[in-house]
């Protein structure tokens, strides 16, 4: 006797596997937002994801494991919100909160000065040249009479110690 | 071994990638390494922003420092403003202001003249649309805009929000309503329009079956 094999079954679509993915992305969500640098909800991050993936279902190859993309879009949703807030003027969440804004630029010169003090005088001069002057590797090299791997290399450094610095400042805040 | 070649800098994957992008005055966040990177580890994320607004603070400072500079120079006498001294007669801009006024004040007076063209040739219907087209107009407003707050908080805007699904229906993924949950919490969420992202309502459950079965595995406050 022949069994029935019963038609082929189709692979599950997105929305179909979309549920039990969206419990392994509200880890990765969570830490998003605690990495963020304004405030996130990692639930409405997550609500976020849901509808973009929905949404843009069509550009998904089904192929593929879903758990990644879904990541790639709840980054890409939380950047995207990164850069409206950049754009968008500063705002007031309550009446009654002062602006945190200071028009005194001591303790932003103090702060960088801090930041500063750990880098060589090579070092300093990379970052300040590349990152505030706007000069090229070449012009630099030029002018610091170091070859421009060298310079680099220095830049490179530089960025390291800054970033390594733990302390905060007033333009810590992102 | 190039001479050039750094031998004491770490091999930390995160920073050589910032560096490609930053080297190329690339937007970090708009890198295709560093977001392969942050996808796997989404706690760098701090690190990045921190690296990029320290970078700023230096930029600003920099140049707050230059713009004193450049304030404080003295002055030995030499005229580096290139603009020429403003002249003590009236200069032939002067004329110039003159002619655009006078063109200004022709055209208000052909816009008057057009107005009291229309006034006078065509005037306003002396009787009101009728009493029912009015009505009617309003009656379906009013109907459109309860509808909507019924089923959620804002009324959908600008057609820009709206977002065709596969299947040709139009949704309004903008829209947010405030949803209880069957355990009295509440979570303020997006929905499609005229649908409800609840376990609590049946209209949605044929149309966004993800939603709902997500919304029933939210934890419990």
């Amino acid at each position: 006797m022949d069994s029935d094999l019963g038609p082929p079954t189709a692979a599950p679509s997105l929305a179909q596997r979309l549920p039990a993915e969206l419990d392994a992305l509200a880890p990765y969500a969570r830490r998003l937002a605690a990495s963020a640098s304004f405030p996130v909800d990692p639930e409405d991050l997550v609500q976020d994801v849901a509808e973009r993936a929905l949404r843009y279902a069509h550009a998904f190859d089904p192929a593929q494991p879903l758990g990644p993309w879904l990541r790639r879009t709840a980054l890409r949703v939380l950047l995207d919100r990164r850069a409206r807030r950049r754009r968008e003027p500063q705002r007031l969440a309550d009446d009654d909160e002062p602006l945190a804004r200071t028009h005194d630029g001591t303790a932003e010169r103090e702060h960088v000065r801090r930041l500063l003090a750990p880098l060589s005088a090579i070092e300093r001069a990379a970052l300040i040249g590349f990152h505030a002057e706007g000069r090229t590797v070449a012009e630099l090299a030029a002018r610091l009479a170091l070859p421009a791997g060298t310079v680099k290399s220095h830049l490179h450094r530089a960025r390291r110690k800054l970033a390594a610095r733990r302390d905060g400042g007033p333009s810590d805040a992102g | 071994m190039p001479a050039e070649r750094p031998h004491d800098i770490d091999r930390d994957p995160l920073a050589e990638r910032l560096d490609r992008a930053l080297d190329a005055r690339r937007d970090p966040f708009e890198d295709e390494a560093v977001l392969a990177h942050l996808v796997e580890h989404p706690d760098d994320l701090a690190e990045i922003e921190r690296l990029l607004a320290r970078l700023d603070a230096i930029a600003r400072v920099e140049d707050g420092r230059a713009e004193r500079e450049r304030a404080s120079a003295p002055d030995d006498g030499v005229r580096l403003d290139p603009r020429p001294p403003r002249p003590s007669r009236p200069s032939r801009s002067s004329a110039t202001t003159r002619r655009a006024g006078v063109a200004a004040a022709a055209l208000l007076v052909l816009a008057l003249g057009a107005l009291a063209y229309r006034l006078v040739a065509h005037p306003t219907p002396d009787a009101p649309r009728g009493r029912a087209e009015v009505a009617r107009d309003d009656t379906a407003s009013r109907a459109e805009t309860a509808s909507r707050d019924a089923s959620f908080g804002a009324p959908p805007t600008s057609p820009a929000t709206r977002v065709p699904e596969p299947g040709g229906r139009v949704l309004d993924w903008r829209v947010t309503t405030t949803v209880r949950r069957p355990d009295g919490t509440q979570r303020t969420i997006r929905t499609p329009d005229g649908t409800r992202g609840d376990a609590a309502s049946t209209s949605s459950a044929s149309d966004h079956p993800v939603l709902i079965a997500w919304s029933e595995t939210w934890p419990r406050r």
